[in-house]
């Protein structure tokens, strides 16, 4: 056993110096966790803590055949802090400013001025300027560029931009958002809660130098993409229906024009573009005018394209055959006690058969069909091809259009409604109206949306076909689809829309302009409507061109229905749509093939 | 009177205080080596993590410019202005039903006769 010595004093003088020293220790610590524990942890969090909010990617919009229209892109905003910057730098700036097509001289002045003068409640103050912008929006391959020229004080932030590849093509079904992300109008807006995603967030702590360090995460929350979204739209017709608009501006400077293209059977919409239009990544400099869907916003009276209302729901009804004959010549007729002058024809018919009504669009054969349905019935079928109430296309603002219920009805109506006039419906109710019977008399409801896919491309939800009822029986739209051939005929108001080798059904319509309560004499809107093949439609496409300038009436036999032949010749080539006589023979064949196997 | 005092030191206590600093000091440097590796692991995952970010960045920026190229505005201008539209004569209809004859058998040797492929029924010209 070793022992050691110490003096009595030394040891008393060491344990209270060693007591004073853990005592002020004490004392510190108490003071720093207990007094100023709230102060200092506060300031030791905000330097340490970190919270990063992870963006979640918006989904893409794309079209049938899964091509983008819509996707996010990431952008960067240049700028650069002036304190890094020195006077030998100056010649780097004006290199960047040759890169990035500006002014070299603005871009020196803007990072010479180092600081600011701002009001706060104590004055003035001067502040450093640590931020000035110098690009709103470069991409990634011009920010690596720039990147290499390591300019001090020159960085970018990212950010992700919505980008339309096609510019304007699809402008008022895709919708954009705005700059900070809500969606506006269109598929972005209809859409929007699949296509959002959700963000995510990190919350992490840092080092002296804001290094993340990673050991230190407390949170994790992965973000989640938004889904895609296929639409219906097929970017080929959609392109092609929107040349086709800039060569009716071009011909006819008319004040709008709208083209629908969609599947009778599904009600699929293949492209729908309006005049005027704008480009989607430009939205921030458009009227806001341009930005308006005509096809589902404007209202007008559909004229004579309304008439396959009437006719069909005669039809249906066995009021007529197609052979019945009404004679066009007597202006007025005597109905339930009361004579009613009848609509004029832009020329003088003697009698017409039914079908000769429909061909030679005869307003006053119509009215007389409108007369035997009566009130009701004319309303009834009104409604039930789909005027007075909204196609349920889904898009924002959509208007019901105007069909006044039977009590509001003046003595006139039953007159002029069988003709197109007293109701106000948009281009897809009158493009609906026809596609109804093209599909067979069932209404269904137009779809721009096909389906929702994750990012892999799997489907998610699919949007099938959705039928809302049927108007008229299969006999009496094949009847009334049989009877508009007759207008693509010479004899027919459509000739231009006739197709070589194709049979054509369709209507045209010429509308009188109402401005300030008055119709106008000189400003029309042109329309046609149609669907081919007859006997198996496969496609419907209308036509509308409000104020076409010309001279003379903007016919929609003269002005719509080349518009239609055009986008039909190409659909036949795109879909692989068969001529009638190659239909009907491979049909003959087919029913050859199943008689020599012994199946029939 | 003496100021001095004692202090007797057991040498088992001082072998267990020994023991308890190399411990101690052992546990110590275990702790901080252990704390550098989740360090630089961390760090490696956060640099993954940032070259990750980066990679989608520019997959994301390719995928825009894709899909720029695709649009129809571009493509038709790239097609040369000696290319005609196909005529209907062009065209050889087949009925829905038709399917694509399944892969032929291999190539026998020279001189074999030439394998019988089923002509389509419909697949004929359009007179």
């Amino acid at each position: 056993m070793s022992t050691a010595f110490i003096s009595s004093i030394r040891y008393w003088l060491l344990l209270v110096s060693i007591s004073l020293v853990f005592t002020g220790f004490m004392g510190r610590l108490v003071y720093l966790q207990a007094i100023k524990h709230d102060e200092y942890s506060r300031i030791a969090n905000d330097h340490r803590k970190s919270s990063l909010t992870l963006q979640a990617r918006r989904g893409n919009i794309l079209d049938s055949h899964g091509n983008p229209l819509a996707v996010t892109q990431p952008r960067i905003e240049l700028g650069a802090d002036p304190q890094l910057i020195e006077s030998e730098d100056h010649e780097k700036i004006r290199e960047l400013a040759k890169l990035l097509e500006a002014d070299p001289e603005e871009f020196i002045k803007k990072i010479e001025r180092k600081t600011r003068i701002v009001k706060t409640d104590d004055g003035q103050r001067i502040r450093k300027i640590r931020w000035v912008k110098l690009a709103e929006s470069i991409d990634e391959e011009l920010y690596a560029k720039i990147q290499e020229m390591k300019i001090p004080g020159v960085y970018g932030n990212r950010n992700y931009t919505r980008t339309y590849p096609g510019g304007r093509l699809g402008a008022h079904v895709l919708g954009f958002l705005q700059k900070d992300g809500t969606p506006v109008t269109g598929i972005e807006r209809l859409m929007d809660y699949y296509l959002e995603g959700q963000d995510g967030w990190r919350e992490t702590e840092r080092d002296g130098r804001r290094r993340e360090l990673g050991q230190f995460e407390k949170q994790y929350v992965k973000p989640t993409d938004g889904d895609n979204v296929q639409l219906t739209i097929d970017q080929f017709v959609q392109n092609l229906i929107e040349e086709e608009i800039d060569k009716v501006v071009e011909a006819y400077n008319p004040y709008g024009c709208t083209v629908i293209v969609s599947e009778p059977g599904t009600g699929y919409v293949l492209g729908l573009a309006n005049y005027p239009t704008f480009n989607l990544n430009e939205s921030g400099r458009t009227e806001i005018a341009h930005m308006r869907n005509r096809a589902i916003t404007d209202i007008f009276e559909p004229g004579s394209t309304f008439k396959l209302v009437p006719v069909s729901a005669a039809l249906n009804e066995n009021l007529y055959s197609s052979d019945h004959v009404f004679d066009c010549s007597i202006p007025t007729v005597s109905y339930r006690g009361r004579t009613l002058k009848l609509p004029s024809d832009h020329r003088t018919y003697g009698s017409l058969t039914l079908r000769e009504v429909v061909m030679k669009s005869s307003n006053r054969g119509t009215a007389y069909v409108g007369l035997r349905l009566g009130e009701q019935a004319l309303y009834e079928y009104a409604r039930a091809f789909g005027y007075g109430q909204r196609t349920g296309l889904g898009l924002t603002g959509e208007v019901k259009g105007i069909l006044h219920p039977v009590k509001n009805w003046d003595g006139l109506t039953i007159t002029r409604l069988p003709i197109g006039y007293a109701v106000g419906a948009t281009p897809m109710q009158i493009h609906n109206s026809m596609a109804t019977v093209a599909n067979y008399g069932i209404l269904m409801q137009p779809q721009l949306v096909y389906r929702i896919t994750d990012k892999e491309g799997t489907p998610i939800i699919t949007f099938r076909p959705k039928a809302k009822h049927r108007a008229i029986s299969v006999d009496a739209a094949r009847s009334m689809g049989e009877m508009l051939t007759g207008v693509v005929t010479p004899l027919g108001t459509a000739r231009r829309a006739s197709l070589e080798g194709f049979s054509v059904s369709g209507k045209t319509g010429t509308t009188r302009k109402i401005i300030n309560g008055v119709y106008q004499h000189n400003k029309h809107t042109a329309s046609f409507s149609g669907y081919f093949p007859t006997k198996r439609p496969r496609v419907v496409i209308s036509v509308f061109v409000d104020e076409p300038k010309l001279d003379g009436p903007g016919y929609g036999g003269r002005v719509a229905a080349p518009v239609f032949r055009n986008i039909a010749t190409e659909l036949i080539k795109h879909m692989g749509i068969r001529p009638d006589d190659e239909e009907d023979r491979l049909a003959q064949n087919a029913l050859h093939d199943l008689n020599v196997r012994g199946k029939l | 009177m003496s100021f001095a005092k004692q202090i007797t030191i057991n040498p088992i206590t001082i072998t267990l205080s020994l023991m308890i600093l190399l411990v101690a000091g052992f546990g110590g440097l275990s702790v901080v080596w252990m704390r550098t590796k989740i360090a630089q692991s961390a760090k490696r995952i956060t640099q993954i993590q940032s070259d990750h970010k980066q990679v989608n960045i520019k997959l994301q920026d390719i995928d825009a410019k894709i899909a720029e190229a695709h649009t129809p505005e571009v493509l038709k201008a790239g097609i040369p202005s000696s290319v005609r539209p196909s005529t209907q004569e062009q065209i050889i209809w087949v009925p829905d039903t038709y399917t694509i004859p399944q892969a032929l058998p291999p190539q026998p040797a020279l001189a074999s006769p030439t394998p019988v492929v089923q002509t389509p029924r419909f697949a004929v010209h359009r007179d």
